[in-house]
């Protein structure tokens, strides 16, 4: 057996060039060999051969044709991008985890099928790029670039790590109204921002929206609606997933040949809402006709039938997307989003009001001298001088008339040097970066913060003994966590990369022992001494869920906190009644 | 035509392996989806007839193209490619015994032995029987397609070869380059914890294989 501990460079280089199925140029390899290596390079060249045969072997259509289910037809590589794995397929082609070699980033790849009219796929999707390009928000999937590559049509966009909405609805069971309409909230500012571009979706459904790692709902795929007529619809006539999907999330109108509108769009959300709560659609049939007949003859389930246990509210604002005539529906996304954020007991001027500079950017900064270290929980002690503190907050949020209800506004930071940034769910972190939360509420507030890593191990951030704060927290001014301990300000620190890091934080006006008990259990990093993460019990965990009143899939108590508690921590201020809890998830990679 | 996809999870959910100090355990690529075969192995085996199902569906459309570029035209037969797929690895599933495959890549190698094994048998018997319907004098070596493609005598030093790799090397090889799957599938069947490893590993086998070959033309 030959060991190869250390290959010459040129032999490793031309190997992982046959592994990609890249092009080798064999003449300029050669000149950079010599004595044994010279022999190898050419077995090197003889298992290229074998490589391309088997590739053609798998890839061939002339032995089995490819079918769309094959996944043997993958390609390896398009462009500049190196293809990791499939994770979708549709009607005209297929999408793929890839890598950008230029950029070293992670993307998702459309590729159009090679078989396809090409000057029709190359007008597709330059035209869906085109549309998409036009859409930036953060409920809306980005795409970066469209092109034709060895005569092979081809999208790239953000890759978005989770689940679709449809496949946690199979795993999970049906939504409550209070997260079925936390998910409604993304969705009609997500829709609201498709409309502001001048622009219809028209395939809204369960299967569009994906639940990224961290909360954050994302709207996807643009190829279907967009070109407003119901031709696609017919051409399902054979009964794939597309045809069983859309049709049941079609307004009753644009089966009478009205074009699609905003009042369409926001139909399809209302049916959204309705599928996450009931697993089932209003308007049901196997075929295309079918549902079309159920329109006319007005034969729907409605929500109050089927769930008698939702809030009042909540069915009579999914009812009211879901009217057959689109003028008593919400006449915006925009609409249908305040009534949910009201629901919510939030204030839609906060809720909606997106692109409101934020003061809690502009809030003074506290010093930092130690940290609380994440990934190795070992107390670190900082030299940092004092920062001189910035501009004061803004003023507080008016609190809803109630007497539980109150203004919760948090945001989590990243710390270097003098400056701040906010940090969203998704938004990477690396060793050395330091953390501090920023909170303030409108009345005095009891608040725990609990960090959990992937494997759902967790240790309490806040509150910790010997700091200047103490639950409940004072209203009215912002507050930094950790905080300062003896002229000592915290921070945590990141000091390991590896996966991924949930915040999770908990609020709640009224003191709850059962939550000072509970969380009394967890592991505190100690100054100086190393600690031992350990995940919740089954029955805290349990416990967190019912009081939260956010559970997504009521009886399994036990479980990753991050999985359980997956609405993310808003850009704004938000009006909350009795417990509080919001989740942030940060990538850590290596 | 609409243009609708659906996008599922990814398979590569836990390619970043944690590592916080004090409890490191490793997730391996794709742990979090469908069963391993190794685990549909196990229940197959114990009369799952599901299982044995799900194996054949995840492996025959890759084997069946594997093993239809190793079978000459003249031993093809009235029994196609398919059937000797289907046959081999349901054979394999019942004859396994003791074999307790560490992770995917150790079963795909050892049904792609397997399956050359069958393969071989079926050109022997195609050899020793007279038949009228493929004009092919007795004893003679039509080459398969893989023979023709890549030469006689390049095949056997490259067999020769893989079977002196060490196996982690020869399960590199006959996952990426012979069934042709994508990295983040070779990272599952290998074991490996990232992408980038399963890239090197196939990098570093290859090189080694041709090191065998090489020391196989000088002797």
């Amino acid at each position: 057996m030959t060991n190869v501990p250390d290959s010459p460079e040129p032999l490793s280089s031309v190997a992982a060039s046959i592994s990609d199925g890249a092009l080798i140029e064999w003449e300029q390899v050669a000149q950079q060999v010599a004595g044994d290596d010279d022999a190898v390079l050419g077995e090197l060249r003889v298992l290229e051969q074998i490589a391309k045969f088997h590739q053609t072997v798998q890839e061939a259509g002339a032995m089995h044709a490819a079918t769309p289910d094959d996944e043997t037809a993958d390609p390896r590589g398009w462009g500049h991008f190196l293809i990791l794995g499939r994770i979708g397929r549709g009607s005209f082609g297929n999408v793929y985890r890839a890598h950008d070699t230029k950029l070293q980033s992670d993307i998702a790849l459309k590729l159009m099928r090679e078989d396809g009219d090409s000057r029709a796929n190359v007008a597709r999707v330059l035209k869906e790029a085109r549309l998409l390009a036009r859409v930036r928000h953060p409920n809306v999937v980005t795409v970066y670039g469209a092109d034709q590559i060895d005569g092979r049509v081809g999208l790239w966009m953000e890759l978005v790590r989770g689940t679709t909405l449809e496949d946690l609805l199979q795993r999970q069971g049906t939504f409550g109204a209070r997260e079925a309409s936390v998910v409604g909230l993304d969705l009609c500012r997500a829709v609201a921002s498709v409309h502001r571009a001048g622009l219809i979706h028209g395939d809204i459904k369960t299967h569009n929206v994906m639940r990224e790692e961290g909360g954050r709902n994302v709207l996807m795929d643009f190829g279907a609606g967009k070109d407003l007529d119901l031709d696609f619809l017919y051409a399902y006539a054979g009964g794939s997933d597309d045809f069983a999907g859309t049709p049941l999330y079609v307004a009753p109108e644009v089966f009478s040949g009205s074009p699609r509108t905003k009042a369409s769009d926001v139909y399809s959300l209302g049916v959204l809402l309705f599928r996450l709560v009931t697993k089932r659609y209003p308007v049901e049939g196997q075929t295309r006709s079918a549902v079309e007949d159920a329109h006319r003859r007005r034969t729907r389930a409605h929500l109050r039938d089927v769930r008698p246990d939702l809030p009042d509210e909540f069915v009579t604002i999914v009812e009211r997307a879901l009217d057959p005539d689109p003028r008593k529906r919400f006449e915006t996304a925009g609409a249908f989003e305040i009534a949910l954020a009201r629901f919510l007991g939030a204030s839609p001027e906060t809720v909606t009001d997106r692109a409101a500079p934020r003061a809690a950017l502009t809030i003074a900064l506290a010093a930092v001298i130690a940290g609380i270290v994440i990934g190795t929980p070992v107390y670190w002690l900082a030299t940092r001088d004092r920062v001189t503190p910035a501009a004061a907050a803004s003023a507080p949020v008016a609190a809803p008339s109630g007497a539980t209800a109150y203004t919760i506004d948090a945001s989590l930071y990243r710390i270097s040097d003098a400056r701040e940034a906010r940090l969203r769910p998704g938004d990477r972190v690396a060793p050395g970066d330091q953390l501090a939360l920023q909170i303030q509420v409108s009345k005095p507030t009891h608040i725990y913060v609990v960090n959990e890593d992937d494997r759902g191990e967790s240790y309490l951030l806040f509150p910790l003994p010997d700091q200047t704060v103490a639950n409940p927290i004072p209203a009215g001014r912002p507050v930094r966590l950790p905080a300062a301990g003896s002229n000592t300000p915290l921070y945590w620190k990141v000091t390991s990369a590896g996966g991924r890091e949930h915040f999770l934080i908990f609020a709640t006006p009224e003191p709850l022992p059962a939550f000072d008990r509970m969380f009394a259990s967890l592991p505190r990093p100690q100054l100086n001494a190393a600690v031992l993460a350990a995940p919740l019990s089954g029955d805290a965990v349990g416990m967190l869920r019912g009081v939260g009143g956010l559970s997504a899939s009521p009886g399994a108590g036990a479980g990753k906190l991050a999985e359980q508690f997956t609405t993310p921590l808003p850009p704004t201020a938000e009006s909350a009644n009795g417990v509080w809890v919001r989740q942030i998830t940060l990538e850590n990679p290596r | 035509m609409t243009a609708t996809l659906t996008f599922g999870p990814d398979s590569l959910m836990a390619e970043h392996v944690s590592s916080r100090a004090g409890n490191v355990k490793q997730a391996s690529p794709g742990a979090a989806n469908a069963l391993t075969s190794v685990e549909l192995l196990a229940r197959a085996r114990a009369g799952d007839e599901g299982a044995l199902n799900d194996l054949c569906a995840r492996y025959l459309p890759r084997l069946q193209k594997w093993a239809h570029g190793r079978l000459p035209s003249y031993a093809r037969g009235a029994l196609d490619t398919h059937d000797i797929v289907q046959d081999t690895l349901s054979q394999v599933v019942q004859r396994l015994g003791s074999f307790e495959p560490r992770h995917d890549g150790a079963f795909q190698a050892f049904l792609r032995t397997a399956l050359l094994n069958r393969i071989r048998d079926q050109i022997r018997w195609a050899q020793r029987r007279p038949t009228d319907v493929v004009p092919c004098v007795r004893g003679s070596v039509d080459p398969s397609p893989f023979e023709q493609a890549v030469g006689t005598e390049a095949v056997e030093r490259y067999e020769a070869a893989l079977e002196r790799l060490k196996p982690p090397d020869r399960e590199a090889i006959i996952a990426r380059i012979e069934l042709g799957l994508p990295y983040a599938e070779v990272a599952s069947a290998l074991g490996k914890p990232t992408i980038a490893a399963a890239h090197v590993a196939v990098s570093r086998a290859l090189v080694k294989l041709a090191k065998e070959m090489s020391r196989d033309k000088r002797s």
